[in-house]
């Protein structure tokens, strides 16, 4: 495979130095942790945004104390960053774009969220870089096919990472039709290898191995399709929007920096004339447009962009620090105010990462929702809240965001925006809503005078409990 | 292929022999035919400026922001009195130097002549940046003539900060292009990052320069060349300093909006008013006839057939522009002036190509009379119509000055008041009070609400309804303007009653009203 070269004079400031994997370490623990110390100091819950929460739930670990839950992502977050580090060398990536793209990486919004927090995405890359790992280590390089053990523990992570969705299950399948495909081959190679006497053993392991894939496919489908009734995509647990979750500096929750988008741009212009000659630049640009096609109808895979995005930002840093310029004099202060900027981003971003939620005056709320309202209730609140509400009461919510039902949405709107009650308490009864769950956000999207707000004042409505603007109101019938 | 090169060959060697045949033109009276232009503009404009009474209505916004600088020496960022307290960030480099020469001058008159002089400096700036790109000096002079009588911004009266950008702007490109012809040159490079900085802290309106990088590079990129390196790396610290600037200021705009902070949080009922679609119809009156139409097949000669690399940023920055405003990501008085002004350059290679093509029929009367028959067209297709433009400029009239005045002396400091959203800056200016709503939208969660119930206010028929509004927003005065006749399109209120409505200034057919109930009871 052709290395990759991008060398920077070994006297710059910018040169890699030689403890670099344990300063990309230290960063990534730093800014992974930030938002958790920063939640532990506010007395806040550890945890923001809806996506851990709902996770919970799903996994219904709702009982586990978070705190226990804490160190999940920092490991999955270690483990990430050193496989990331393996497949960079397997690809023969140099140094310094590894080095750059993992720093470009850690300071993105993307990294900050969902390494701080419990996400299906952070599993699944992990599951999906291990599966790569065993895959080069085991069968790749050695033709090692024999190796059954090691194909069972591939065979199992890949079933793993299959579990969230349909969209992940569609990634496994490809990458265990091409583990099938791929047998061919290995046979072929241990054909040349291995004594004749072997052969029919050797044949036999690989009808072996090609079943093991051919069940797992199997297994795959039974389980999305007729057990666990799996949805095209875990999520969304926020309001999606195409570009802000993208460019972080637009307010989203995720996403990169305005100017590591600019040095994608340098890093894709600098890059494109080798598309055919570099296979590893090829195999960015694939996937670079898979990944962007994928994100216009669902931005959660922000994650996986974010990391070819930055794998061509890094391109176009080296590009920027190695090049001559002619007006020498303005390169350092380019380069600075470039990192300025970078840092500018993050920070902006770590200061508005806990408006996520949920709040501790929210949690309360929820918790005594949990211990007084009966199991069976039916909260109705904006869709967005339907995470934390499942988490903390463990009771069922009208609508959240990943709920495909057209009619549900369109229940939930009508129901906001009811403006007789005439409308609105034949909706409720019909659905079996018997809590409301208002929070601050609702109180500034609908208006007090009309609206279900405004409904609020009618005698079937009570208000059971409230905190800090986040309250509970009961509906009877 | 050939043919082209032919073209170009002939072009340039066209140009050569126009040089020689201008030569003694130059350096003659120049420089006193520019002092002249100059001159003239400033006159013309003040002259203008001091005959008509009072600023533009949003004048009045930027007169406060230079008053309390003038008075603190602090941006007014919380502004205690629009829209009844509101964040109000702002880029503030224009205010501070208004504020430098209001120690000197008196604010009113000031607002008058400061904006005046900037754009007139557009004269001297348009022609040493022609003078960059065309040879023929009268080329450069009727490039800056025009430049200083384009009717988009013959707005004499007015006090905005876009007075000061078009100049940093159009300077900044002039040591742009300096640079690309000396890179040693290191007195450019510093000025221009110098300007950039300065214009990046006076309006966010140096995106236009952005975007015409975008285009620039992209149009090397089409045609294969390669911009030099000193270039690109000035465009790359453009634009990281551009963003990087406006990232400090409008952080908590960005995040709030997102991409909606490029319509400034307009209310969509006058949307169309400040983003309308691109009109070929207002670009020929405003930018007057001669030197848009010349400036077009200008950008079209140069681009597809003659391929000069010398005009590659002016044509990118005026496509740019056309292109960004009809997307409607431009506000489009901006876009236009900027426009003009290029397309205003781009004239003298007008005059250039029709000045080589007489000379071709040998017609040397023709020759001799083609400055004076511009410029009796340009005076007439320019100068009228700046003029005509200057003089329809919305201002508010004496007697409403008076009654905004008066709501100040006889109110008291707490009070909120209600007019038509372009007055808004006059309660805040004259009466010193809190206004209902202003025209500055941006960084008002709920302008486009405030703006409906204005709406409501001034052309319901039912008391109760607009005693709602009043009361919801804690409005203690209502005044009732010609403009505001004029704007909502009735002669008076309908649900005005003498227990509720309390007239207190009724002077000029101008009606200022007290409120005295509420919604449910009578005070």
């Amino acid at each position: 495979m052709t290395i990759i070269t991008t060398t920077i004079k070994t006297n710059s400031i910018f040169s890699i130095p030689y403890y670099w994997k344990t300063l990309v370490y230290t960063l990534a623990t730093i800014f992974a942790l930030l938002p958790l110390f920063f939640n532990l100091i506010k007395k806040e819950p550890l945890f923001n945004g809806g996506e851990t929460y709902a996770l919970l739930s799903f996994l219904h670990l709702q009982n586990i104390p978070l705190y226990f839950l804490a160190p999940l992502p920092i490991i999955l977050m270690f483990f990430t960053i050193y496989f990331l580090i393996n497949l960079a060398k397997q690809f023969n990536i140099s140094t310094e774009l590894t080095f750059y793209s993992l720093i470009f990486f850690i300071i993105s919004p993307t990294f900050i969220n969902t390494y701080s927090t419990i996400s299906a995405a952070s599993i699944f890359l992990f599951l999906i870089l291990v599966c790569f790992y065993i895959y080069n280590h085991y069968f790749s390089k050695t033709n090692n096919i024999e190796s059954s053990v090691w194909s069972y523990i591939l065979i199992m992570l890949l079933i793993s990472a299959s579990f969230f969705d349909w969209i992940s299950s569609i990634f496994v399948l490809g990458f265990l039709l091409y583990l099938y495909l791929n047998s061919n081959l290995l046979t072929f190679r241990s054909n040349l290898s291995t004594p004749t006497s072997n052969l029919s053993n050797l044949t036999s392991r690989i009808f072996n191995f090609r079943f093991l894939v051919l069940g797992a496919i199997l297994i795959i489908f039974v389980l999305n399709l007729f057990i666990f009734h799996r949805p095209l995509f875990f999520g969304p647990f926020h309001q999606e929007n195409i570009l802000s979750d993208l460019i972080s500096d637009f307010g989203g929750i995720s996403g990169l920096s305005f100017f590591a988008l600019f040095l994608f741009f340098i890093g894709l212009g600098s890059t494109w004339k080798t598309v055919y000659q570099k296979k590893t630049i090829l195999f960015a640009y694939l996937s670079l447009l898979i990944l962007s096609f994928s994100y216009y109808f669902y931005t959660e895979i922000i994650l996986y962009l974010t990391i070819v995005i930055v794998f061509f930002a890094a391109q176009g840093f080296i590009e920027l620090l190695k090049q001559k310029w002619v007006l020498s004099y303005l390169k350092g202060f380019t380069i600075f105010l470039l990192l300025l900027s970078l840092f500018f981003s993050t920070t902006t971003y770590l200061q508005r990462n806990y408006h996520y939620g949920p709040s501790s005056s929210e949690t309360e709320v929820l918790l005594w929702t949990k211990e007084n309202i009966s199991p069976e209730s039916i909260i109705f609140s904006e869709p967005i809240n339907s995470p934390f509400v499942n988490y903390f009461t463990q009771k069922e919510t009208f609508s959240s965001l990943n709920d495909d039902n057209y009619i549900k949405k369109r229940t939930t709107i009508n129901l906001f925006n009811s403006t007789y009650t005439s409308e609105s308490f034949p909706l409720f009864e019909q659905n079996n809503i018997t809590h409301i769950y208002i929070t601050p956000s609702i109180k500034e999207k609908y208006p007090a005078q009309q609206g279900l707000l405004f409904l609020l004042k009618n005698e079937k409505f009570k208000m059971l409990y409230s905190n800090k603007d986040y309250e509970l109101w009961s509906f009877t019938k | 292929m050939v043919r082209e090169f032919k073209s170009v060959k002939r072009f340039k060697a066209v140009r050569k022999q126009i040089s020689l045949f201008t030569a003694e033109v130059k350096n003659k009276h120049s420089g006193i035919i520019l002092l002249l232009l100059f001159l003239i503009t400033l006159i013309v404009r003040l002259t203008l400026s001091f005959s008509l009474d009072n600023l533009t209505y949003d004048s009045y916004y930027h007169l406060r922001q230079v008053e309390h600088i003038a008075q603190t020496g602090l941006p007014l960022y919380d502004d205690p009195l629009s829209y009844g307290g509101r964040e109000s960030i702002f880029l503030p480099l224009f205010y501070y130097i208004s504020a430098f020469f209001n120690l000197f001058i008196d604010l009113e008159i000031l607002a008058k002549i400061l904006p005046n002089l900037f754009i007139s400096l557009l004269v001297p700036i348009v022609y040493f940046l022609t003078r960059k790109i065309t040879p023929v000096e009268t080329a450069c002079l009727f490039s800056a003539g025009i430049s200083g009588f384009l009717p988009i911004i013959f707005k004499t009266n007015s006090f905005t900060p876009e007075s000061l950008v078009l100049p940093l702007l159009f300077l900044t490109i002039y040591f742009f292009l300096d640079i690309k012809n000396n890179i040693n040159n290191k007195k450019s490079v510093y000025l221009y990052l110098i300007l950039l900085a300065l214009t990046a802290f006076t309006s966010s309106s140096l995106i236009l320069l952005i975007l015409g990088f975008g285009f620039y590079t992209l149009l090397f990129f089409v045609e294969r060349k390669t911009i030099s390196g000193a270039q690109s790396e000035l465009i790359i610290i453009s634009i990281f300093f551009y963003f990087w600037s406006q990232l400090i200021f409008f952080k908590n705009i960005l995040l709030r909006e997102g991409p909606h902070f490029i319509w400034q949080n307009i209310p969509p009922q006058i949307i169309y008013n400040y983003f309308p679609n691109f009109s070929i119809t207002q670009a020929l009156l405003f930018l007057s006839i001669i030197p848009f139409l010349a400036g077009i097949y200008i950008i079209y000669n140069l681009l597809f057939k003659y391929k000069d690399d010398r005009y590659m940023l002016l044509i990118s920055l005026g496509i740019s522009t056309i292109f960004f405003s009809v997307l409607r990501l431009i506000q489009f008085d901006l876009a236009l002036a900027f426009l003009g002004i290029i397309l205003a350059i781009l004239f003298s290679q007008f005059y250039v190509m029709i000045l080589e093509y007489l000379k071709k029929t040998k017609l040397q009367l023709l020759i001799k009379l083609w400055p004076l028959l511009l410029i009796i067209f340009l005076t007439a297709t320019t100068v009228y119509p700046a003029v005509a433009y200057a003089l329809e400029q919305q201002r508010p009239t004496n007697e409403e000055i008076a009654a905004f005045r008066w709501l100040g002396q006889h109110t008291t400091p707490s009070s909120l008041a209600a007019a038509a959203f372009e007055e808004g800056h006059l309660i805040t200016f004259y009466g010193q009070k809190k206004n209902f709503i202003d025209g500055q939208f941006s960084q008002v969660s709920d302008a486009s609400e405030r703006f409906s119930n204005l709406q409501s206010l001034y052309t319901t028929i039912f008391q109760t309804e607009a005693l709602e509004i009043i009361n919801r927003y804690n409005i203690n005065y209502l005044v009732f303007t010609p403009h505001a006749k004029e704007k909502f399109s009735v002669t008076n209120l309908k649900y005005l009653t003498s227990q509720c409505f309390k007239l207190v200034y009724n002077i000029d057919d101008i009606y200022i009203y007290e409120i005295k109930c509420t919604l449910g009871q009578r005070t």
